[in-house]
């Protein structure tokens, strides 16, 4: 056990180190990272030159790459371009409006994917399981940022209009109301229901067929056999096996989470690391590009190793060679 | 369904053998091809999500004959974010322009990125799949832990990165780049199914049997490796397409992909943002669009993996 943990963390580090390479390459590849100083015509090239030594631009390039690491190690994740503040401080600052859209929206998917799952597997092919896969079908297809511009047509501008209870159109809360727990709870409603429709669907789909599958095997045969009543079977036998490989597949889909932030944060204006990076990708803020990119590759990295070894410790026949 | 037929078939002319062979005779021989398109055929779902792309190819490639694009871009301030009508089947958006020209239009530019995104993918996929599952040791160390690397960044931050920092020198919105980017930034999933497929191919007694007629390594890959690694790598290939033609629209949603006035599903509803309150038809006709396509093929990619699968049991 210990040595298949110890295996796993020391096969992390090279990927860490490619990862890091991947994200210096992809903003190197870039040019010139002075270029949102260089349309200022008043900068001598004296002043440029000098930027460039300040910023360690002047030395080779494998030199650039370890210095980076080296800062990048030791916390010094340098400063904002433009608001000249921490790297890191403006990610801590924004992780955690993230964090509470993460676990809200996984929470709604992994409650809903659960019911819905569950309840298609064991009404196979009746009108409901068959409603329940058109509709995972379309969730599937459905490009969230489109879902996002509708569901706020629908619940914060009809809704408004019909005289309903409506939705805020973004933000994380009123200026008037201050940061309240019901304040931010509104507002995380539907940037959360955006995010989770594609995942959730896909989520339904694979619990379903995974549920149908364990039930076809033997083990289930011997619980039903010695007498045990089929919701027995299938919350004390059945879920254990089919919840398990979940964790792995949270893991695999932090990555495609991440990049739905993007999009999502920027629709809803929810103060986020999406956002930042979207909005330090329209300004070329190059320091904080590389952070927020290192960060959430990292973080990835991390979070799969922790599946990957919470996996092995909770499922006996994986096995640690 | 096809399944049940099968062994109905099988079970009445077992005891008649003599008629069955006959019968078999007297029908044209069941080769690889026909037993797939026979499957294929039954699958509903995909064989009209194949007539709707199909379609959907033709509107919008057709629709070039009868107007140009300039046209479709013409603005007309008369009729300035005007509702759904018989003159205007999709509304116009905030300039005036006709919604259903400018979203076919679209539709050329984003079923092309697609398209030849997943293009780029497959065939880095396959190259890096196949030399990474036939030399096993440090080359297919070296690649494996690329694809994992590449899998670990979130794809839209790379692709954000690129298009914006590299499009202040190749300029913003060129298609081609655009689509070299999504394509070389998706190939992963499909070289892992490859090596998994070539690691397992390659102990089979029939490229045992090319290697001892003197069969060279390239040619046992290109001839008979890779040709039997085909199937599951087309099925990656529609869910590429789909995924590139997302990954397309949510760049050009955020004002990265396709400059204005040329129009692509992704950067009218960027467009479409700023007016949901007045003219929603407007965000509403491109998104459909998009859906419909990746729910196409999606479907098409079930029917192909279904009637490759002879053990497939629908």
């Amino acid at each position: 056990m210990r040595t298949y943990i110890l295996k796993r963390v020391i096969q992390a580090i090279p990927l860490l180190f490619l990862i890091s390479f991947i994200v210096f390459l992809s903003i190197q590849a870039t040019g010139d990272p002075l270029a949102a100083y260089t349309v200022d015509a008043s900068l001598t090239s004296d002043d440029i030159a000098r930027l460039k030594a300040k910023y360690g631009l002047d030395q080779p390039v494998p030199i650039q790459y370890l210095n980076w690491l080296k800062n990048m190690a030791t916390g010094n994740w340098g400063t904002s371009y433009f608001t000249r503040e921490d790297v890191v401080d403006m990610i801590l600052e924004r992780l955690p409006n993230t964090l509470i859209l993460f676990a809200v929206s996984y929470a709604l998917i992994l409650g809903v994917a659960l019911l819905l799952g569950i309840l298609t597997a064991i009404r196979q092919y009746s009108l409901f399981d068959y409603s329940v896969t058109a509709l995972s079908f379309l969730g599937i297809a459905t490009p969230s940022f489109w879902l996002g511009l509708m569901l706020i047509y629908l619940f914060a501008v009809r809704f408004k209009a019909w005289g309903l209870p409506s939705l805020p159109v973004g933000g994380m809360y009123d200026l008037s109301e201050g940061k309240t727990l019901a304040e931010v709870s509104r507002h995380v409603i539907l940037p959360a229901i955006t995010l989770s429709v594609v995942v959730c669907a896909r989520y339904v789909r694979y619990i379903r067929s995974s549920i149908l599958e364990q039930l076809q095997l033997d083990y289930v045969r011997t619980a039903t056999a010695k007498g045990l009543r089929s919701r027995a079977v299938l919350f004390r036998h059945v879920m254990k096996n089919v919840l398990l490989p979940l964790v792995t597949l949270v893991g695999l889909d932090l990555p495609n989470f991440l990049s739905g932030t993007i999009v999502i944060e920027s629709i809803f204006a929810w103060p986020g690391v999406g956002r930042l990076f979207w909005s330090a990708a329209e300004r070329t803020d190059i320091p904080v590009l590389m952070a927020v990119m290192l960060f959430v590759a990292v973080m990835t990295v991390l979070f799969n190793l922790i599946a990957d070894i919470f996996y092995a410790v909770v499922d006996p026949r994986i096995s640690y060679s | 369904m096809t399944g049940s037929s099968d062994t109905s078939r099988l079970r009445d002319t077992a005891p008649m053998a003599d008629m069955a062979i006959s019968g078999a005779l007297a029908r044209p021989p069941e080769t690889m091809w026909t037993m797939f398109r026979q499957r294929f055929v039954r699958h509903r779902p995909a064989m009209v999500s194949l007539v709707v792309l199909l379609f959907m190819v033709v509107a919008c490639f057709g629709v070039s004959l009868f107007v140009s694009e300039d046209e479709a871009n013409l603005i007309d301030v008369q009729a300035m974010r005007s509702p759904p009508s018989w003159e205007h089947p999709f509304g116009t958006d905030d300039v005036g322009r006709d919604m259903f020209l400018r979203t076919l239009f679209g539709g050329q530019i984003s079923l092309r990125i697609g398209l030849l995104a997943a293009c780029i993918s497959v065939v880095i996929g396959i190259a890096v799949g196949t030399l990474s599952g036939y030399n096993t040791g440090w080359i297919d160390n070296v690649l494996m832990r690329i694809t994992d690397a590449l899998l670990s960044i979130p794809t839209l931050f790379i692709l954000i990165v690129l298009t914006r920092v590299l499009g202040d020198h190749i300029g913003v919105g060129n298609i081609a780049f655009i689509t070299l980017v999504i394509g070389t930034l998706s190939w992963m999933p499909t070289s892992r199914i490859v090596r998994a497929q070539v690691l397992s191919l390659k102990e089979r007694d029939f490229v045992l049997g090319a290697r001892s007629l003197g069969c060279q390594a390239g040619r046992i890959l290109v001839r008979h490796i890779v040709p039997n690694t085909l199937a599951p790598v087309v099925v990656a290939a529609t869910l590429d397409v789909g995924r590139a033609i997302i990954f397309e629209a949510s760049l050009s949603f955020l004002g990265l992909g396709i400059q204005p006035p040329t129009a692509t599903w992704g950067s009218m509803l960027n467009r479409a943002q700023a007016y949901l309150l007045n003219a929603p038809w407007i965000a509403l006709f491109p998104g459909i669009m998009i859906l419909v396509t990746v729910l196409c093929v999606n479907f098409l990619g079930d029917g192909l993996r279904d009637a490759f699968d002879p053990h497939s049991l629908r």
